[in-house]
């Protein structure tokens, strides 16, 4: 096989899943029971109200006619318009996002500026008192799930401190600093378990390739500890850590789902609950089509990072 | 040495971004003349008209307005007509318009905008009516001279509810094509912005037609769907008024806010589904109303924060309320295995009940209802549903055994005592008497308030004595405000009124 065929295949292979994806979740939606129009207008609403609605939302068409309506329009780059809010699907979308990625961006950073370091510490006193310390702290970091992080996280930042505002997120246009500000405890509450995570890996990782030739190499070349360590052993470790940061990504997104919901923050998540409670098609199948394309794309991604760090791993000739 | 760098300089970083953050932040203390409310949902449209949902009436009520007002004891106020007048056989209405009125673009109010609203709610073009409360409308006719004008309604039949439903018929300027996105009325506040997700904004509109009103600058609605983020987004003060606070949580609110509570005219109710057995024996509703003890419930689920029913309507709403019926069914034990036993169930039996999951509330109350009903020998399971499924299985497929809703008041009895009526599309309690439909019928006709009266109470009676359901209690409205916060009034209906609401703390009052 040559190397473009196997990019081809990939494209393929990310394409088919995309459209197996919108394919469940609109079946899955058909199946169980909820009616948009009706949950829209609330109890109150006469039968002649939500008809007049579902009329007005296409709802009275048959089923395959609406996913092929559908599909035609992300086709031509169109997701078709919500039903709860009467906008376009893309626009709620990027605004949502706004709020989202800065949180998921933020927060992987928090992990690789945490997790490395602390996991070289860790690994560095491997056996010994504060190793063994260290390594019993994130045990239970690993065992936290980020929402009750992020409970935990809202209580110290918005009561204590009277920090943080929970649904006060400042808009990037008004004040961006502000708006960074407010998305900090968030982004906090998704990393600090996932440092947990990602320092284990790095000490295992560190204590591993410490016993390495390559290192009494270095060390018998006359090399000092420091340069031993932060260039050939640190650069060894990447492997493992791209791996797990990958992996960790799409961990990354559904937790901050999850978190936004209890910061109450306007993100992705809380706009897929909502628009899962509201049976708002258009909406589910734009977030989860794009959900399912980062979390694809970011697989991808790091079989890409392998190769770079890695020039034994080739693409298959 | 070639590399200086040390992963260790990353934590450092690290906490030079949360310090800074923190300052970023800090001292930002904004003395404007506003306020927040907190509101759990977005709303469904912003065009008066369409809109259906309780949620977007509460937030728009400072926007739009009828011809009428409802005010804070739930009587008419007059708002766009000054006057009005009903012919002897009640069929012709006589409404003078307001001179002056402007709408917030500037434009006056004329007969012409409001007989455009009316048959724009009425479908008289388009054949397809957008409110179903004015099909006794026959026809809606301007006159008088511009000074003065009037706006006549003529009726094909008299209907008692004509005008508390006229105050849902929001007045917008004639052939206005933009109300989804920019609403204009005549309300005390304009609509500046919704996000969806985030807020609606309004700010004071400077031509309101009440002299002095509105008090307040600017009103935003701060949507926030989590109760727990409600609650401390009210705690750090970022959110000045929350409205439908759980009664549970006051105590944790601190010298800085005080809590206003009065009956929100709203039936909790426990449906049980009449055409299914045992519910369709009387006997079995009646030993299930004996064995529940509303006063306990109320204790335990509501924290003492509500009114005791008896039947399917508020005593919020004095004036059609019948009295008594709330001890009809003391709790008694021994009086309902009794019944059981004469209905066939000595040993009880088993039952679903299926309540909304998004109603923390009705789930509480879920919960004790099936240790009562426990102690006379009905064994309920909870099944939880949610919200989209409740909808469409249980009130409009009718398919349940037993469920625990509420059900809105209004500003008038009919649309909250027409549920039970046979022909009625959402009576989901599966509730048929031919007598309670005739009395429905002869109160929906009658003109005459006190004899109204007299005809709903009856019909609330008979509910009671059929025991058409388990009418449990009327949750109070409980609403936390910050102490600077005042002029807040409490409506027996669904509203948020802003008009009145002043800061304590600014000194220009």
């Amino acid at each position: 096989m040559s190397k473009m065929s196997t990019v081809q295949g990939r494209i393929v292979t990310f394409l088919l899943t995309l459209w197996l994806v919108s394919l469940l979740t609109f079946v899955v939606f058909q199946v169980i029971p909820g009616n948009p129009a009706q949950v829209i207008l609330g109890a109150d609403a006469l039968p002649e109200q939500v008809a007049a609605l579902e009329k007005e939302l296409g709802l009275d068409q048959p089923l395959p006619q609406r996913y092929l309506h559908w599909v035609g329009g992300v086709l031509r780059g169109e997701f078709g318009h919500s039903l709860r809010y009467r906008q376009p699907v893309r626009g709620l979308m990027v605004a949502s996002l706004k709020v989202t990625l800065p949180v998921a961006g933020l927060a992987f950073v928090f992990i690789v500026l945490l997790g490395i370091p602390l996991g070289l510490t860790v690994g560095k006193y491997h056996l010994q008192k504060r190793g063994v310390m260290f390594s019993v702290v994130t045990q239970l970091g690993t065992a936290v799930p980020s929402f009750w992080m992020g409970i935990l996280m809202m209580l110290a930042f918005a009561k204590l401190f009277r920090f943080f505002t929970p649904g006060a997120f400042v808009p990037w246009e008004e004040d961006w600093l502000a708006a960074l500000a407010s998305l900090i405890p968030p982004a906090l509450a998704v990393a600090l378990p996932k440092v947990a995570v990602l320092t284990r890996y790095v000490s295992t990782a560190y204590v591993e390739e410490k016993q390495a030739e390559y290192i009494r190499t270095a060390y018998g070349k006359g090399l000092a500890e420091k340069e031993v360590l932060y260039t050939h052993l640190l650069k060894n470790i990447l492997i493992p850590v791209v791996t797990v940061l990958g992996l960790m990504t799409g961990d990354i997104l559904g937790g901050s789902i999850i978190v936004e919901k209890v910061f109450a923050l306007p993100g992705i998540g809380r706009l897929l609950v909502e628009a899962i409670s509201f049976r708002d098609f258009p909406l589910i199948q734009g977030i989860t089509l794009y959900l399912a394309g980062v979390v694809v794309f970011l697989n991808l991604l790091v079989d890409f990072l392998y190769r770079m760090f890695d020039p034994r791993i080739r693409w298959s000739r | 040495m070639k590399r200086r760098f040390s992963p260790y300089y990353l934590l450092f970083l690290v906490g030079i971004i949360l310090i800074a953050a923190v300052f970023l932040k800090g001292g930002k203390e904004e003395r404007e003349n506003k306020v927040v409310v907190v509101v759990p949902q977005d709303p469904d449209y912003l065009d008066p008209h369409l809109a259906a949902a309780a949620g977007t009436y509460e937030m728009m009520f400072n926007v739009y307005e009828g011809l009428l007002k409802p005010a804070p004891d739930g009587s008419l106020l007059p708002a766009l007509a000054e006057r009005y007048s009903v012919s002897e056989d009640g069929l012709t209405y006589t409404f003078s318009l307001r001179p002056g009125v402007k709408f917030h673009n500037g434009k006056p109010v004329t007969a012409a905008d409001v007989k455009y609203s009316l048959e724009r709610l009425m479908g008289t073009a388009t054949g397809q009516p957008l409110s179903p409360f004015f099909t006794k409308v026959q026809a809606v006719e301007t006159a008088g001279t511009p000074g003065a004008q009037k706006v006549i309604l003529r009726l094909k039949a008299p209907d008692a509810a004509l005008l508390s439903n006229l105050t849902t018929a929001m007045i917008i300027p004639e052939d206005y094509q933009e109300l989804n996105t920019r609403p204009v009325g005549t309300g005390p506040f304009r609509f500046v912005e919704y996000r969806p997700g985030q807020w609606v904004v309004l700010e004071k509109f400077a031509d309101y037609w009440q002299e002095g009103l509105p008090l307040l600058d600017k009103v935003e609605f701060r949507i926030i769907p989590d109760r727990e983020a409600a609650l401390i987004a009210l705690k750090n003060g970022t959110v000045d008024i929350y409205p439908r606070i759980e009664p549970g949580r006051i105590t944790e609110l601190s010298e800085e806010f005080y809590t206003l509570q009065e009956k929100q005219n709203l039936v909790q109710v426990l449906a049980l589904n009449l055409k299914r057995a045992p519910f369709n024996d009387l006997r079995v509703r009646q030993a299930i109303n004996y064995a529940i003890d509303k006063d306990e419930l109320i204790e335990l689920a509501a924290f003492g924060f509500g009114t005791k029913l008896g039947s399917g309507f508020s005593p919020a709403m004095v004036e059609f309320y019948e009295t008594g019926l709330e001890d009809l069914y003391p709790h008694n034990i021994e009086k309902a295995r009794q019944l059981l036993a004469e209905a066939g169930y000595p040993q009880g039996f088993r039952a679903v009940l299926s309540v909304p999951s998004n109603y923390a509330f009705h789930v509480d109350t879920a919960q004790i209802i099936v240790e009562q009903l426990k102690k006379v020998g009905i064994e309920a399971g909870i099944e939880l549903v949610e919200w989209a499924v409740w909808l469409q299985r249980i009130y409009q497929g009718r398919d349940y055994e037993m469920t625990i809703t509420g059900l809105s008041g209004k500003l008038d009895p009919l649309p909250v005592l027409i549920r039970y009526t046979s022909d009625y599309a959402n009576n989901f309690f599966n509730y048929e008497n031919a007598e309670y439909d005739r009395l429905n019928q002869l109160a929906a006709a009658e003109s005459d308030r006190g004899k109204r009266a007299v005809l709903y109470k009856k019909a609330q009676r008979l509910l009671a004595e059929e025991a058409a359901a388990v009418f449990l209690m009327d949750p109070h409205y409980l609403v936390a405000l910050k102490k600077t916060i005042a002029g807040y009034r409490l409506y027996p209906i669904y509203v948020q009124d802003m008009s009145t609401v002043y800061l304590t703390n600014r000194g220009t009052r």
